[in-house]
């Protein structure tokens, strides 16, 4: 028996994430993971801008011509998306933790509502603040 | 091997947390768009006052415990070696805990 | 009908293989595992899978159909789009082409104590259940135990040795919820574990590939809500 002379160390798995096709559930839930720490590792440059704008009036002028800056409307996209694709996802959560849209037919529909309306919600803040 | 008690509440935490977050989020741009602060002294005034100040601060505390469990979560997904994760929740705690002190004299400030 | 399959004969192959058959199907194949079965029969004998009852009841033929976890028996051919790659359960140990070792997924379905528990004397007859009481396990007995949607949960890929995956999860549901059972506040508390229950993150896979249509991403999210509700 080949089986035998083989240890359960060499035994192989399968699990190459490029060879899986998602629902569209999976997407949405990994967009929050991501969003989430894209927020945390913005925290910190957030409070030191906050602290900036009511630091002086010089400090408030500094904080806003900060915000006009290039690399920082790149950078406002993508937190705005981040912001909104995770408070979204969230309240998805949120309502399902206590029943509302946790048949598999709503949670699809839910998730394509929060990744579009995620993208489409960081776009309208980008426009309206510039 | 036994549980780990205290699941639930570092779940409940994170649920409460996203809950009042949400509700100063709407809260506050309600009274941003209502008040409209310009230049520094409307804005500081603005920030300052007791109906933003206290509310901000708890807005914070909530921030602070739901990137914790939430962070937290995705170290114990993804980072195995025992070594290893102690020293990335090492670092996320020290992180917020930095970022609670840079947070201080927003909400303490008179 | 073209198929890729994944190959990994131990002691013959250092490390997994895809392989390719064109099979010449009969009018009367129509599920996948009917191609297979016609692969084995005409092809090639040495390829490995596991079948029993072939009309989705016993649960032994979940694999990953191009991308997708399901059963072989119950996936119709018409439909499948060319050429249909087939491999094991993703993330499972695999003893031999298509087959996984299942061993620590029983161990965890073992693990939550499958079966009613109530120490008190036996009754004169049967211990009854009312109908409403009965309902509660719908949607919840009906598990066959194919580990399709384990099989398909991230979480579960991350943790497998701590996370009791969403078919055992659901599992675990079923007693709480059964009226009979006295354990639901030790079954409970045993779950509180930051491990076994709340690696969860409602994805959904799970009940995205449920051949029998059930949907353990709310199970767990009942387990919690239980849980909660002991706290108040």
């Amino acid at each position: 028996m080949a089986f035998r002379n083989v240890s359960r160390r060499a035994r192989p798995r399968f699990l190459n994430l490029f060879r899986l096709r998602y629902p569209v559930g999976a997407v949405c839930s990994f967009a929050h993971r991501v969003s989430g720490v894209v927020l945390a590792l913005a925290l910190p440059a957030l409070v030191w801008l906050l602290r900036l704008s009511l630091d002086g009036a010089d400090g408030y002028q500094a904080a806003l011509w900060l915000m006009n800056s290039l690399p920082a409307k790149a950078a406002a996209l993508v937190f705005f998306w981040a912001l909104a694709h995770h408070v979204l996802a969230g309240v998805r959560h949120l309502l399902m933790d206590v029943e509302r849209g946790s048949s598999l037919a709503a949670a699809r529909r839910s998730a394509w509502s929060v990744n579009v309306l995620g993208a489409a919600l960081a776009l309208l803040v980008l426009g309206a603040l510039w | 091997m036994k549980a780990i008690p205290g699941a639930l509440s570092a779940w409940l935490a994170q649920r409460l947390s996203a809950l009042y977050m949400l509700l100063f989020m709407l809260y506050a741009l309600g009274a941003w768009l209502l008040a409209r602060p310009e230049g520094y002294g409307a804005w500081r005034a603005w920030m300052l006052a007791a109906p933003i100040r206290i509310p901000l601060a708890l807005f914070f505390a909530a921030l602070l415990v739901h990137a914790w469990v939430g962070l937290r979560d995705v170290i114990f997904d993804y980072v195995h070696p025992m070594a290893l994760r102690l020293a990335a929740l090492g670092v996320v705690a020290t992180a917020l805990a930095l970022t609670a002190i840079g947070l201080a004299p927003l909400v303490l400030a008179p | 009908m073209r198929f890729l399959v994944y190959r990994f004969v131990p002691g013959a192959d250092t490390r997994p293989r895809m392989q390719r058959y064109d099979v010449a199907l009969e009018p009367h194949d129509r599920m996948l595992l009917d191609a297979l079965e016609r692969i084995h029969a005409t092809q090639d004998d040495s390829l490995a899978f596991r079948r029993s009852c072939r009309e989705g009841v016993c649960g032994s033929d979940g694999m990953n159909i191009n991308g997708r976890n399901g059963l072989a028996c119950i996936t119709l051919l018409a439909g499948l789009r060319e050429p249909v790659e087939l491999r094991p359960l993703p993330g499972f140990p695999v003893v031999r082409d298509l087959v996984v070792d299942m061993t620590r997924f029983f161990e965890q379905y073992r693990s939550i104590k499958p079966y009613v528990i109530d120490d008190e004397p036996p009754p004169e007859r049967e211990r009854l259940q009312s109908p409403e009481e009965r309902a509660q396990l719908d949607g919840l007995y009906e598990c066959i135990l194919c580990a399709c949607c384990s099989g398909f949960c991230p979480s579960y890929w991350w943790n497998p040795d701590r996370f009791l995956g969403p078919a055992t999860l659901l599992q675990a549901l079923r007693f709480i919820a059964d009226s009979r059972d006295r354990a639901t506040g030790e079954r409970l508390e045993q779950l509180d574990d930051a491990y076994r229950l709340f690696r969860c993150r409602g994805i959904m896979n799970c009940t995205e590939v449920c051949p029998k249509n059930l949907n353990p991403a709310h199970a767990i999210e009942m387990i919690k809500l239980r849980m909660t509700k002991t706290l108040v």
